[in-house]
């Protein structure tokens, strides 16, 4: 469980957040009466939906707000199986920030949760595609005109893309984001071999190997999921630093690791964004990644959560 | 997974419906998908719990599609406290799986979506708590599939062996140096064979307990004469637990009941994502068996 979460302010130095309450307690997604109980059931006013992207039915849930004339929140998830955790995550955040007031906008990208397509063919370019059409669904839809964006984990590399071929994004949050797709899919192959020891097994190759072998007409098992050559080798050369060359919002980096600092990648990116006299608001969520699990701690992030609609409530 | 849309599939997922139903903690947040109105009717609306709904690699969410797109209704939602299902979050609790949430489930199915014929199916522990759905919707049940559910109770299907539970660690260390003196590192064994489950021990069936929503779940199949499907993969664990559910609770049966519940061990595993296209495909022919059309099964 968590145990205090830290604060760094935009100079550089730590706050600790008073978030003690909130870390020992379960996330609830929303205040219902349970059935049978007084009462007719209140739900959030939520809009799904399916809607289109490039011939492709992408699901997508918009949650209006009340705040006049504020951006509209999107998220963008993360990947493959890493999706099935930090959705929870996702909505309670996207609900959180909707009861202080934001419109924001969940969707599932081609190939993943709800929507249409098949895993195998997808390529980054697709994900970038379905975050664009996304984004000018949800405008359209919620009648907004800037957006702020949330990247989760691999979903920062797409939101990133997406800041760069949109003018009208005002703010970024990234949650433990990637910073390199090529570092990710190193870090996946890392666990296979991580998992071929505990069970007392000579791994047969290594790293190295395995992203050689990854050719765009094959694929390799990872940690969850099947991970396609197709993908890879689109992804392979974004890095999120690149992507947001010509980024100019205030951004917040949140950080979900059991270390106190930031990362190296993080503290690079933080300092390359200050550099460019953004504000950086970057929060240390002191939890233990398990990334797959019952135990998952993404399931009940609460001061990630919190933390995030602080930052979204100080936007203005 | 590697699974390619027709265009049949694709009009099922332009169809699809979400949907927002009361469950006893916390309202329930699913996708149902109607059947393919060109299609002859199945008659049949398969349930698919999930945490969340689209979980391991989407099996429901292309099983539901495949099958509508034969004539099939079929409803995917989240328990309560995952995914979009309101709820405290937690984690799947093989002690509490969801049959309540099930329960309402298929108790909206009949009143909003004129739906009267069920077949529950479910990986692991949404197949238990599909299992465990059954004694309260029997009647409308019609069959079920669970691939690899926990039968077990957690306190004595998981930890440290029985016979060593109470002991201080220093012994257990000194014990295992004196059977393996030349195995120094601890952190480099696989937890399996640290910690080898209790229902590998000759005593397991004195030493555990099977649920007792599963001895409620297999009565309810019993008595309904529901037919239903138990996939397991030979190396799994969760098969040792359910080897010894077959002897506790199969093993008396006989004749047309013991027909109703078939069970299907597969070589190697089936608690492995690599198994889901198998998965998929087995839970869409066992399906089609329901199909007034194709099927064996009755109406």
């Amino acid at each position: 469980m968590a145990t205090f979460c830290l604060g760094h302010l935009d100079d550089g130095s730590l706050r600790e957040l008073n978030f003690m309450a909130s870390s020992s307690k379960p996330m609830n997604s929303e205040l219902v009466p349970a059935a049978g109980a007084a009462g007719p059931i209140r739900s959030p006013d939520e809009d799904r939906h399916f809607f289109a992207s490039a011939g492709h039915a992408l699901y997508g849930v918009l949650r209006p707000g009340t705040r006049p004339n504020a951006p509209l929140i999107m998220f963008c998830n993360s990947f493959a199986a890493d999706q099935d955790a930090k959705w929870r995550a996702e909505v309670i955040g996207a609900r959180e920030a909707t009861a202080r007031g934001f419109t924001t906008f969940s969707y599932h990208p081609r190939g993943h949760g709800d929507s249409s397509g098949n895993f195998a063919s997808i390529t980054f370019d697709d994900l970038v595609d379905d975050a664009l059409n996304a984004a000018q669904h949800a405008l359209e839809r919620s009648g907004a005109n800037r957006l702020i964006c949330v990247g989760i984990r691999f979903g920062a590399l797409v939101a990133a893309e997406l800041i760069r071929r949109r003018g009208d994004v005002s703010a970024l949050a990234l949650w433990e984001p990637i910073h390199a797709a090529r570092g990710y899919f190193r870090e996946l192959m890392r666990q296979n071999l991580y998992r071929e020891m505990a069970q007392r097994a000579r791994p047969s190759v290594n790293v190295d190997e395995m992203m050689e072998r990854l050719l765009p007409a094959t694929s390799i098992t990872v940690p969850g999921f099947q991970l396609y050559g197709r993908f890879s080798s689109s992804a392979i050369g974004k890095e999120l630093m690149q992507s947001l060359e010509t980024w100019r919002g205030p951004t917040l980096l949140a950080q979900f690791r059991k270390r106190t600092e930031l990362t190296r990648e993080n503290l690079r990116l933080r300092r390359m964004l200050q550099r460019r006299g953004i504000r950086v608001a970057a929060v240390v969520v002191r939890e233990k990644p398990i990334y797959n699990g019952r135990d998952d701690p993404w399931l009940s992030a609460g001061q990630l959560i919190e933390s995030t609609s602080e930052w979204f409530d100080g936007l203005g | 997974m590697d699974w390619a849309e027709t265009p049949a599939t694709m009009a099922r997922a332009f169809a699809e419906e979400p949907v927002l139903f009361s469950g006893p903690d916390g309202p329930l947040r699913g996708i149902f998908t109607p059947p393919a109105p060109e299609a002859p009717c199945a008659g049949h609306c398969l349930v698919l719990p999930g945490h969340p709904r689209f979980g391991n690699q989407r099996l429901a969410v292309i099983a539901a599609r495949v099958l509508a797109a034969e004539g099939f209704a079929a409803l995917r939602f989240d328990f309560h406290g995952h995914g979009e299902s309101g709820g405290t979050s937690t984690g799947a609790d093989r002690n509490q799986p969801g049959a309540r949430d099930v329960d309402a489930a298929i108790r909206f199915l009949c009143e909003e979506r004129a739906q009267s014929r069920f077949l529950l199916a479910g990986y692991c522990f949404d197949g238990l708590s599909a299992l465990a759905g059954i004694p309260a919707s029997s009647t409308a049940t019609r069959g079920g599939l669970f691939a690899s559910p926990p039968v077990l109770q957690r306190t004595s299907a998981g930890g440290e062996p029985p016979l060593t539970a109470n002991r201080p660690r220093w012994a257990l260390r000194l014990r295992r140096w004196w059977r393996h003196p030349l195995e120094f590192s601890m952190a480099a064994r696989a937890d399996h064979v640290r910690h080898p489950s209790p229902t590998d021990s000759p005593n397991a069936d004195r030493c555990v307990k099977i649920a007792k929503v599963v001895e409620d779940a297999i009565a309810a199949l019993i008595s309904s004469g529901a037919p239903a499907l138990f996939i397991y993969g030979e190396n799994d664990s969760l098969y040792a637990e359910f080897k010894i559910a077959e002897r506790q609770l199969l093993a008396a049966l006989n004749g047309d009941p013991r027909r109703l519940l078939q069970v299907e061990v597969w070589p190697g595993s089936v608690q492995s994502f690599e198994s889901a296209p198998a998965l998929l495909e087995r839970t869409i022919r066992w399906a089609r068996e329901f199909h007034p059309a194709r099927g064996s099964h009755q109406l």
